[in-house]
């Protein structure tokens, strides 16, 4: 264990290292482009859905002109209520570029209502709430899409609406039907029939008057099951809470794609690669251990190296960020930060060792170790768009497009990397219910897909190391 | 027994072999030379035995376990110091020689510490490699070397750089090495250093094994040219010397050429013809041109 520890500690030394995550930590918490301060028209759509224990909240943030809005801290403080009103938690997020914010919150399956309110950073906040509808004893609903949108005495548009159904015996009342009025009185329109899995369904509204209901039933032909949900579409603005601006999380987390497999790459080269290169290596090739033990033991020591280092610079982002913007995300926000950022690492950890094996010298190695960042996280859009549009696979206004490039990425450790934080930031939420994850593959390729990328260049070094020397 | 049978070394297919069929063994207790002109393959040829570089055929047995095949069984009876001793850059050398230690089995964690304290580097444990010199970069390779105390000894040229005292420390280590019992490779150009250690010699040249001499066949052949100086230099002394070897005049003082130079004989024969020999001694070896000497002779 004492040499891992050592191939652990070398590359903590390297400052090229250390630098990097600094400027990862200094660049994120402070430099980074402040969050914009919320417009005045901003609006947000909110839609929850309910899977497997976990809701998922999704806002969309855009403009009066429809247009995405990205890097805004929406503070969403809610209260999911089982009837006695308990606030149970609170999240913070920050919209991405394409407007969305996903902010996941743990709770039993049950009945729900929540009620909250959502702040834009420098913008106003709104408040918005469900009134909880006790379910008959025959019937418990199990999912409320809940839709909020806010506009200043605008109702938007309602884009989505999940929800399933379980009898009190767990079987699933498939055969009933949903219908949806303005008002609780007819006429009533025909929505769905309930199946056995979860539905999504998209009901568009558009110019409604402030304060518009909208009630859903559960009917079984003439009788009223139950009234499950009246959407309390009663979003009154607030005036005047403004909250302080602070840095950004999320362009810190964008900053990752290129930090993170740089720092990783200079882990693997202070672990492995510039020894090797350099014939430092040698020495310890000439003691009583395998070529392919000291492969495995120098890569055990650059993962401990990423472990360490990367917490410590997520601990001190944290900080950071807390300091600077007076922002406490949860505990939760940073686990998994912190555990996207050693995935990306292990990656490029894997490839730069295999790169100690294929090419000649450091500056090849970190040439190509900063090629393939590049061009994996700033360039791969460009490239993939001038190579699918001659190829007729590429078309900014068809859906297969998307599908196409979601395939290109499995070749792209960067793209894989994203789609994977993507997928655990969205695992509690059933196929279809978000669109912004293209449905190409379903989150275990992207899993297999990164674990290939792991496997394949320690396999692929672990050979050559031990054959080709 | 260490025992190079067939080794073969082609670092880049299509290239000439850097090594090609070489074959020869070391016994405990025994020191080999190991000479041959620049590019001839002895560093190849250690840099195989040591394991750090693989062979592209024939095999290095280190009593009997197979440097590719059991590698971490041979290298535990193995210690190699390279021509240029390159490690972590970066590291301290008491750390790094500690570590080095770790992946040793069967050294104890004082090992380290007394190694760099014999070869005078216990007051630079603190030191990282890159700030040490040439002399002290080789002494910390030897103490590298000799971590596990090893039963054969691959030493690379390993006067380079060294003071004289560094020499005389090496050349007397070298030797209570032998006596230990331990067996020692020394690829070395300088052929003195050689001629006073080595038991026998194995010339490479072209990376092949074109000789190998035993120490007296070493005496024999190991000085490429002799420096006299006569009372007088004439003509009739010319002729007797030409007998011996190539002659060249500077003064009073002959310098005497060959590979097969007898000083004894050369001395009786100037006695004989009536001169007075003030002074005759070899001349200071280089190995390039003694060795470009055999090679002829051996084609």
């Amino acid at each position: 264990m004492k040499p891992m520890l050592r191939d652990a500690i070398r590359p903590l030394g390297n400052p090229a290292v250390i630098g990097t995550l600094v400027v990862l930590v200094v660049v994120g918490a402070i430099l980074a482009p402040p969050l914009k301060s919320g417009p005045s028209g901003l609006t947000f759509a909110l839609t929850s859905s309910y899977s497997s224990g976990n809701f998922l909240f999704t806002g969309f943030a855009f403009d009066t002109a429809g247009a995405p809005v990205s890097r805004v801290l929406v503070s969403l403080n809610f209260s999911l209520a089982n009837g006695s009103g308990a606030t149970i938690g609170s999240t913070h997020g920050v919209t991405s570029s394409d407007g969305f914010v996903r902010l996941n919150w743990s709770a039993p399956m049950g009945e729900y209502g929540v009620q909250g309110t959502l702040t834009p950073v420098g913008g106003v906040t709104s408040s918005f709430g469900a009134p909880i509808v006790a379910a008959p004893a025959n019937v418990t609903t199990r999912v409320l899409g809940v839709v909020y949108l806010v506009q200043t005495g605008q109702f938007l548009v309602v884009p989505q609406l999940l929800v399933s159904f379980e009898n009190a015996n767990g079987s699933v009342p498939v055969g009933l039907q949903l219908v949806y009025s303005l008002n609780d009185t007819a006429p009533w329109t025909y929505l769905a029939t309930v199946t056995s899995d979860p539905q999504l369904f998209h009901v568009s509204f558009s110019n409604l008057p402030p304060g518009q209901q909208i009630y859903i039933e559960l009917v079984n032909g003439p009788t009223v099951i139950e009234t499950f949900v009246a959407l309390g579409l009663n979003f009154t603005p607030e005036s005047g809470a403004v909250t302080p601006a602070g840095s950004a999380l999320l362009g810190a987390v964008e900053d990752l794609s290129l930090f993170v497999p740089l720092a990783a790459i200079f882990v693997g080269y202070t672990a492995y690669g510039r020894e090797r290169l350099t014939g430092a290596l040698e020495p310890v090739l000439a003691l009583p251990i395998s070529r392919s033990r000291l492969f495995v033991q120098r890569m055990v020591g650059a993962l401990i190296a990423v472990v360490i280092g990367t917490a410590a610079a997520t601990l001190v982002f944290a900080a950071l960020l807390a300091l600077r913007a007076g922002i406490s995300f949860p505990s939760l926000v940073w686990i998994g930060l912190w555990g996207t950022v050693v995935a990306v690492s292990v990656v490029f950890v894997a490839l730069a060792f295999l790169m100690a094996h294929l090419l000649r010298s450091s500056g090849t190695l970190l040439g190509a170790g900063l090629t393939i960042v590049l061009v994996g996280s700033v360039l791969w859009g460009l490239i993939t768009t001038l190579i699918g549009t001659p190829l007729g696979v590429f078309n900014s206004s068809n859906a297969s497009s998307t599908v196409w490039q979601a395939w290109v990425g499995l070749l792209n450790p960067i793209t894989v990397c994203q789609s994977i934080v993507s997928y655990s930031m969205l695992a509690a939420s059933p196929p279809g219910a978000i669109a912004v994850i293209p449905t190409v593959s379903p989150a275990i390729v992207w899993v297999v897909v990164l674990a290939l990328w792991v496997a394949l260049p320690i396999a692929a070094g672990l050979v050559i190391a031990e054959k080709r020397d | 027994m260490l025992e190079f049978a067939g080794l073969t070394k082609q670092y880049d297919p299509g290239q000439t072999p850097a090594i090609a069929d070489v074959t020869f063994s070391l016994s405990p207790g025994e020191v080999v030379g190991l000479v041959g002109l620049n590019g001839a393959g002895k560093s190849t040829t250690l840099r195989v035995a040591a394991g750090v570089i693989l062979p592209t055929s024939g095999h290095v047995a280190v009593d009997g376990r197979d440097i590719v095949e059991a590698k971490s069984q041979a290298s535990e009876l193995l210690g190699w110091v390279p021509e240029a001793p390159v490690h972590d850059a970066t590291s301290r050398i008491g750390p790094l020689l500690s570590y080095y230690a770790e992946l040793c089995p069967k050294v104890p964690p004082a090992r380290p510490i007394e190694l760099l304290e014999t070869w005078g580097l216990g007051a630079f444990a603190t030191r990282k490699y890159r700030t040490l010199s040439l002399g002290q970069r080789m002494r910390f390779a030897i103490a590298c070397a000799e971590l596990q105390d090893p039963r054969y000894y691959l030493l690379d040229e390993v006067f380079n750089g060294i003071d004289a005292e560094g020499i005389h420390a090496i050349r007397r280590w070298i030797a209570s090495r032998q006596e230990a019992g331990s067996a020692v490779l020394l690829s070395s150009h300088q052929l003195g250093e050689v001629q006073q250690l080595a038991d026998r010699v194995v010339f490479l040249h072209q990376g092949k094994v074109v000789s190998i001499r035993s120490r007296e066949q070493i005496a024999s052949v190991g000085s490429a040219a002799l420096l006299l100086t006569l009372d007088r230099v004439d003509a009739a002394v010319l002729e007797l010397l030409k007998t011996f070897g190539s002659v060249s005049v500077r003064g009073n003082q002959l310098r005497v050429a060959g590979s097969r130079l007898d000083p004894a004989a050369i001395n009786a024969a100037l006695v004989q013809g009536g001169r007075r020999v003030l002074r005759l001694e070899p001349e200071e070896a280089e190995l390039e041109s003694y060795f470009l000497e055999l090679v002829k002779e051996s084609a």
